[in-house]
């Protein structure tokens, strides 16, 4: 279980967003929609400590993580899996290796252990064929299903979603985001979608984190969300072009 | 004030790298590979810098000492005395900063534009460990051997030249390099050598690690470093010549 | 490529780049300090009391052949030097040679040589030479030309301004006085020789004359010891008024000196000197004079050798 309490963040001069509390329960599904700028990475940052506060506190499980050192804290990383915006896929080498990367540096685990697992984590996606090429010979809608393999091999508690459906065509939209139910179904995982994408919100998400005006304007579950007469809420999805 | 900045985040930056090299046994396939793209890769293009730069010293250099009475042996002198103090740490150092610096800026600045830095840290890797050190380390070790090769290479070319030119006799040249040589020459060449491999490594990975703003970012990022990278050598050159000279 | 390869491929081109490097470097090292690079070399050891103009790398000859060189210097006390000199000569170096600091050329440049003593034993490896610091004909003479410099300076500022005089006396048309003065000489001097011609037969006769004397005087000497002690006295003033007068004789080459300048400066000139027909006049009237002289002396030699006292020996 993840508990946000009264984080505040800002660069420099600039407040990101203040006071956010929220609470994530273990295998729940959490949608953060928000304008562009609206700091929803930024928050999606502080869950796996990559960046600080100013002021407030994560819980996970009752740990603080801002507190903990940085030898523990990322062994807590690991237990976060993230599929990054652009896949964030290493360029250098192979799918193959991109999915195993973590295994090689992480595990104990032989070459035929760590084979199996990529392999069993590439099914997954359904890219099981994709191994020997290299990221700039795959697709939009490949590379981030070869970023999520990658971020569900070493098994984590929870996965954090940066866009996931941001920059590819409606169909591949869909995969992914019938990827993310099926992650969360057969994995057991509590997921974070980082997101503007309605669509996307209303097939995927348990609850809705609303970031606005420096704030978290408004938190519910998606019933509420279709109930809620909030006016920036209702301006946000209606800009979506998606009707409830 | 931005100097300020930089001057701290460079440092965090290299102190991180040393105080998480305890997982040295961790990264040593990432040293290797580096010291592979950073010396052995760079080879090439230094032996062949050092070569022209030895040719073209002794053909200057008997031009420049026309008067009868200079015997030939005194090109020798010139030529190697100068190769081993100053132009193979000097000369290789300004190509490798062109080389080295600017593929370890855009290979650190596109890792950092397309999160491929977070996406290490958030696997639960110290990026620095993994990505800075490796790289610094294999320039400090790496450029001792880069300077070996310049100067053996500036040596051959000085000796082939003045050979060919008729400038200067082999046997001539070597009497005059050997007249002058001395070890503590080449210390301290060596000595620069492992200082400008820092500087070139430890620059560009700053500018690359903290690059911000995507393509052009990172065009930035690589321009700087190499830039910079010249400047340090340079007046790291010149702070070494005046302490230890 | 398998992955794993590719990794020992990497470690193997490292490992190949830094063993390569490493042994470039230590060849190229032993190269510069000329020790041969896989023959072990024999090494001797010698002591200077003093090494001015060696240095590490300075070459070591025999009979003129390159050997080896000067492997290390090293001050083993206030007035010695220890030098250890890496010789690559495999026949070996005998007992009692003797190494030499020369110099190797004209600009300060010096060798160590050796001076091989012919003796049957050799010098074992490690052992010692004696040394010698040898000046050298080259040093011998710089020392000597260090010393005339200043004299050779003078010398050759004196010369330039004597030229530089002649050079204006032949420019301020000296040159047809000179002609002519030569043409005078030499006419003078023919005149002279005829002149001899036609008394020689007197001069024949003063000689015979003078011989007669001389022979006179040698049996005289026997006899008149005392006397001639007291002329001896004499000749002994006489000779002392000779230096007087060769003292004068410097004051006149002093005056010949300001003479050359007057000429130079043109208050009358050489040529004009001797082209003076009084010369000629005088000289002729010389030669009379001598002439009358001589026959004077045939006449009644007493007139004259009663100036020097001898009369009172006839």
């Amino acid at each position: 279980m993840i508990e946000i309490n009264n984080l505040t963040k800002s660069f420099g001069a600039n407040l990101v967003w203040e006071n956010v509390s929220l609470t994530i329960d273990d295998g729940e599904t959490l949608a953060v929609i928000g304008k562009s700028g609206s700091g929803k990475s930024v928050l999606m940052k502080h869950l796996n400590v990559l960046l600080y506060p100013d002021a407030g506190e994560v819980l996970i499980d009752g740990l603080n993580i801002f507190e903990i050192r940085y030898a523990k804290l990322r062994r807590l990383r690991q237990r976060f899996g993230v599929l990054f915006q652009g896949a964030a896929l290493f360029d250098s080498i192979t799918a193959y290796e991109n999915v195993a990367f973590p295994l090689r540096f992480f595990s104990d685990f032989n070459e035929d252990e760590i084979n199996e697992r990529v392999m069993e984590s590439l099914e997954l996606v359904n890219l099981a064929d994709i191994g020997t090429k290299t990221p700039a010979e795959l697709s939009g809608g490949m590379r981030k299903r070869v970023g999520l393999a990658r971020a569900i091999v070493m098994k984590p508690d929870y996965l954090l979603y940066d866009e996931p459906t941001s920059g590819l065509d409606p169909q591949t939209s869909d995969e992914i985001n019938d990827l993310i139910i099926s992650m969360a179904d057969t994995l057991d995982i509590t997921s974070i979608v980082i997101t503007h994408d309605m669509h996307s919100v209303l097939r995927v998400a348990d609850k809705v984190a609303f970031l606005d005006q420096q704030k978290l304007s408004w938190y519910g579950t998606v019933d509420e969300m279709r109930k809620s007469d909030h006016k920036a809420l209702h301006s946000f999805i209606i800009a979506s072009e998606y009707t409830i | 004030m931005q100097l300020f900045v930089d001057v701290g985040r460079y440092c965090r930056l290299i102190y991180e790298a040393i105080r998480s090299s305890t997982e040295f046994g961790m990264y040593w396939k990432n040293i290797i590979i580096e010291m592979v793209k950073t010396g052995y890769d760079s080879l090439p293009i230094i032996i062949l810098a050092g070569f022209f730069t030895g040719a073209v010293m002794t053909i200057q250099t008997s031009y420049q000492l026309v008067a009868g009475f200079i015997p030939p042996e005194t090109i020798g002198s010139i030529v190697s005395q100068s190769l081993l103090i100053e132009l193979a740490a000097v000369i290789s150092a300004l190509v490798l900063a062109g080389r080295v610096g600017a593929r370890i800026a855009t290979e650190l600045g596109t890792m950092a534009v397309s999160e491929q830095i977070d996406a290490l840290e958030s696997m639960g890797f110290n990026s620095v460990t993994f990505l800075v050190m490796p790289r610094v380390l294999a320039g400090i070790f790496m450029f001792p051997v880069i300077y070996v090769a310049a100067a053996v290479a500036g040596m051959s070319g000085g000796l082939l030249s003045g050979y060919m030119t008729g400038a200067v006799p082999v046997a001539d040249f070597m009497l005059g390099a050997r007249q002058v040589f001395s070890p503590a020459d080449v210390s301290f060449g060596v000595i620069k050598s492992f200082v400008f491999g820092y500087i070139i490594t430890s620059i560009s990975c700053y500018k690359g690690y903290f690059a911000t703003g995507g393509a052009e970012g990172v065009g930035q990022a690589t321009t700087q470093a190499a830039v910079l990278s010249c400047i340090y050598i340079l007046v790291a050159d010149f702070v070494l010549a005046f302490l230890l000279l | 490529m398998e992955p794993g390869l590719k990794k020992i491929q990497n470690e193997i081109k490292i490992g190949l780049t830094i063993v390569i490097a490493l042994l470039i470097a230590i060849i190229g090292f032993r190269l510069m300090q000329d020790v041969p690079i896989f023959r072990p070399s024999l090494q001797l050891y010698t002591v200077f009391d003093r090494v001015d103009g060696i240095s590490v790398g300075t070459s070591v000859y025999l009979s003129g052949v390159k050997i080896g060189s000067v492997n290390r210097v090293e001050l083993a006390g206030p007035d010695s030097v220890r030098v250890v000199l890496n010789l690559s000569y495999t026949e070996g170096i005998p007992v009692g040679s003797r190494a030499y600091i020369e110099s190797a050329d004209l600009i300060g440049g010096k060798r160590v040589r050796i001076h091989h003593s012919g003796q049957d034993e050799m010098l074992p490896d490690g052992g010692y030479i004696e040394g010698v610091y040898d000046h050298g004909a080259f040093a011998e003479l710089q020392s000597f030309a260090e010393d005339v410099k200043p004299d050779i300076q003078r010398s050759t500022g004196n010369l330039a301004d004597v030229l530089s005089q002649i050079d204006e006396i032949l420019k301020d048309g000296g040159k047809e006085d000179l002609r002519g003065t030569i043409a005078t000489l030499s006419s003078s001097s023919r005149q002279i020789d005829r002149l001899l011609q036609e008394r020689s037969a007197d001069l024949e006769e003063s000689i015979i004359s003078l011989k007669h004397i001389m022979q006179n005087l040698d049996t005289l000497s026997t006899g008149r010891q005392s006397q001639l002690d007291d002329i001896l006295e004499n000749l002994e003033t006489t000779s002392q008024e000779l230096g007087v007068i060769s003292r004068e004789l410097g004051g006149v080459s002093s005056e010949l000196h300001v003479m050359m300048q007057q000429i130079n400066s043109g208050e009358g000139t050489l040529g004009r000197l001797i082209q003076d027909p009084s010369l000629y006049e005088n000289l002729d009237s010389l030669a009379v004079n001598l002439k009358n002289i001589s026959r004077k002396m045939e006449d009644e030699p007493g007139h004259f050798l009663k100036h020097m006292r001898l009369i009172e020996i006839f």
